[in-house]
């Protein structure tokens, strides 16, 4: 009878929930990395304040300490920005690209940023853990989903998806109770608001659009098959979405348009001025010097491999050997980053869409001058001095721009790539959100707007600088709103481990999760997509997990505590 | 009385759950409806529906089977084209993970609109449509013609003969057999398999 009775209250409930409808969710934009970048140099604040437990990892770097002559000395250190207290990554305290040639404070971001760190994903990989950010329960409903069906909005999801096209990663995950049809841009598509408003708009090629005759004739012989038929609907709905489009874009068709490719020059221009010819502080002010062959080892590096000695300069499967590293990054380019900007400001600015999930492209079109093949490489077994030298000089790759990349699943990306690709990836980022964010504002939207910049997974750092593995005991979500008033970091990590859940045990602090007092356990992706449904104001798509943020009165308030690193963790070990 | 609330809550629960049951349509998917555009309109509207249609495998439904599909050359650009259509996977493996079937919504309704549109403004789809004559009288057995080309299973109605009847007179440009297919191209009942 319990169970008879609870179901029909959860009946009541459900038509409750329905009736609120009418209230408009917040817009909502994923920012996808994906393939799980390195954030610790971007966002993933570690050491929040100056006692936080703290253990080094030679990897775990966010600018360089010295330049030396010989690059084999080159070190590192972990410094950060203060702001409102936290210990943000030390790239905060630098500036990015604004518009017109202007240059802005990155820590402005902060202001109107939540770190969520130290969430444990549950199991490995890529594709299930990127498709979750969308979807949490796997094949279940989307965040954007849940916002589509509670929209008014004309398109229910816009989803930009980049290289990746619409497969295996949150994009692919878009699921809706009602059935909703997002719109898939992926980077075969030339121009995005035309694509966008295609299905809306169409000349008028029959050349007697608004004909009053045409329009009684076709639309009274319609409802007559319509009836004729026994399956009279209603076309309303359609034709006022129809309409209002239509309305929009008969008025400023070209308005629109001309707004569309000014956004896109104006991202475009903050994108390439964020990548190219940079000087961040600490990381590319001065010149990066490469290696040079041969390259003696000294004879107390008793390693056999030529990754011991290079591992920082690694590359996938090349060394960077440049005169300066920096000079490889004045070609690239994050393809489409500026396009997808641009459509996500005219969408929310012109209430064309709720919900977008954008993502993000590596860094492409890196410039090798001098770099080498890593299995062109030898360590001589001979006496002292030991070299490095190449097995064949004929094969030095020089002077192409190709699809050589930063690959953010750096498996293979050593310390230099690493810190150099994440700094730049984060500059271009910050620099296209300060510029979007400031529209909103200025359009009165910020505070109904929740940006999400998420990838699956932190990474664990290697300790020979030589790449990074999955740390999916780690992830970092951090959202942006006008309901964010100060700079807030929730979610404990633990400082080092040696769990049976490490790939590398004593790695230091790079973002393990941990135990949360309020929760009793550590936080999972659950609670995330259960706060960014409860501030989206939309039913969570994995309702049995407890939100760990609320709105209330206009502001986001953390319902955990404050950001801990907790001591070593030996969980599972006997 | 404990019966009593409870049937007070069943009948409230019923009526309130009245409101909610909503009732929608599967729509046929890609190749379905593509294939029901090309029967009408003929070779020249194979480049429309490929384009408003069959690239667009998530708002029409019907994924791609990976598996099966061939590639050969096209001899005219010379680029490696799907050989079978019906297996196409033009956006990748992606294509193969969308619905067999899909709700409407207003997306599809507007490409459906876009497709018939610049179908029926094109000779010769138009003309393949009207049977291969483009000045075709517009009475009853034509009508029923055109009619049975989505409707197949279907006759007119007297009442719609009667409506067609008054709106003969609009013969300029053809324009009373373009609205007749408008009609029964933006009708949506013959995507629904």
């Amino acid at each position: 009878m319990d169970m008879f009775v609870s179901s029909i209250l959860s009946g009541v409930f459900n038509t409750i929930q329905a009736s609120e409808r009418g209230v408009q969710p917040r817009n909502y934009l994923l920012v996808n990395l994906i393939d799980a970048p390195a954030r610790w140099p971007m966002d993933l604040v570690l050491r929040p304040k100056d006692d936080s437990l703290f253990v080094p990892n030679p990897m775990i770097v966010t600018r360089f300490n010295e330049i030396p002559k010989n690059p084999l000395e080159m070190s590192f250190e972990y410094a950060t920005h203060k702001i409102s207290g936290i210990n943000f990554p030390s790239i905060w305290g630098t500036t990015t690209p604004g518009p017109r040639g202007s240059e802005r404070k990155i820590a402005d971001l902060a202001q109107n940023t939540c770190i969520i760190r130290g969430c444990n994903m549950g199991i490995d990989g890529h594709v299930r853990n990127n498709m979750r950010l969308a979807a949490p329960n796997q094949d279940g409903l989307s965040i954007g989903g849940q916002v589509a069906d509670f929209s008014s909005r004309p398109i229910p999801t816009i989803l930009l998806s980049g290289e990746m096209g619409f497969d295996n990663n949150a994009a692919s995950a878009f699921k809706s109770k009602l059935g909703k049809i997002p719109i898939d841009i992926d980077d075969r598509v030339d121009d995005y608001f035309k694509f966008l408003i295609d299905p809306f708009y169409s000349k008028n090629v029959l050349g007697f659009r608004g004909n009053a005759v045409r329009k009684e004739f076709v639309q009274k012989s319609t409802d007559l098959i319509r009836f004729h038929l026994k399956r009279a609907g209603s076309d309303r709905k359609f034709q006022t979405s129809r309409k209002n489009i239509e309305r929009l874009i008969e008025k400023s068709l070209e308005t629109l348009d001309r707004d569309y490719q000014i956004l896109v020059n104006k991202y475009s221009d903050l994108v390439s001025r964020s990548l190219r010819n940079t000087r961040i502080p600490g990381v590319t002010d001065r010149a990066i010097p490469g290696f040079e062959l041969p390259i003696s080892v000294k004879k107390e590096r008793l390693t056999r491999v030529v990754e011991d000695v290079l591992g920082m300069y690694k590359n996938e499967s090349e060394f960077l050997g440049e005169k300066d590293l920096r000079t490889i990054y004045d070609t690239s380019e994050i393809i489409n980053l500026a396009n997808q900007f641009a459509i996500a400001e005219l969408s929310f600015k012109n209430n064309l869409t709720n919900s977008i999930v954008l993502n993000v492209n590596p860094i492409t079109h890196l410039n090798y001058q001098r770099s080498y093949a890593v299995s062109n490489l030898e360590l001589s077994d001979g006496p002292n001095p030991r070299m490095i030298t190449l097995k064949n000089p004929n094969k030095i790759l020089k002077s192409r721009i190709r699809d050589n990349h930063y690959e953010p699943d750096a498996h293979r990306t050593g310390t230099i790539p690493t810190l150099v690709g994440s700094s730049l990836l984060f500059r271009a980022l910050s620099s296209c959100l300060l510029e979007f964010t400031d529209q909103l504002k200025a359009a009165g939207l910020f505070n109904e707007t929740l940006i999400h910049m998420a990838g699956e997974f932190d990474r664990e750092p290697r300790k020979d600088h030589s790449g990074s593995e999955h740390g999916w005991t780690g992830h970092t979500s951090t959202l942006i709103s006008g309901i964010i008033q100060k700079p807030q970091v929730i979610g404990n990590i633990y400082s080092d481990s040696i769990s049976n859940t490490d790939f590398f045990k004593n790695s230091g602090t790079w973002g393990k999760g941990a135990p949360v007092a309020e929760l009793g356990r550590t936080l999972n992706y659950g609670n995330i997509a259960s706060s960014i449904a409860s501030i989206l104001r939309v039913p969570s798509p994995i309702s049995n997990e407890k939100s760990i943020l609320a709105v209330k009165s206009g502001r986001l308030r953390p319902l955990i505590e404050e950001a801990k690193n907790l001591g070593l963790n030996k969980e599972g070990m006997k | 009385m404990k019966i009593a609330f409870t049937l007070f809550l069943i009948l409230i629960s019923m009526r309130l759950a009245a409101f909610q049951v909503k009732k929608e349509p599967r729509y046929g998917d890609r190749f379905f409806t593509s294939s029901v555009l090309r029967g009408i309109f003929g070779p020249s509207a194979e480049k429309t529906i490929r384009e408003k249609i069959i690239l667009k495998p998530r708002i029409f439904g019907g994924p791609c089977s990976s598996m099966e599909e061939l590639y050969t050359k096209d001899p005219e650009t010379g680029l490696e084209v799907s050989r079978e259509r019906n297996f196409e996977c033009h956006y990748g493996r992606g294509d193969s993970k969308v619905k067999m079937l899909v709700e409407g919504g207003d997306i599809r309704k507007g490409l459906i609109s876009k497709t018939c549109e610049t179908l029926i403004a094109d000779k010769k789809s138009l003309k393949y449509a009207l049977g291969g004559n483009l000045y075709l009288d517009s009475n009853n057995k034509n009508l029923n013609m055109i009619f049975k080309k989505f409707y197949p299973l279907t006759t007119m109605t007297k009442s719609m003969y009667e409506f067609y009847a008054k709106k003969r007179k609009i013969k300029k440009e053809g324009r009373f057999w373009k609205y007749f297919l408008l009609s029964l191209c933006l009708s949506e009942e013959w995507q629904i398999p």
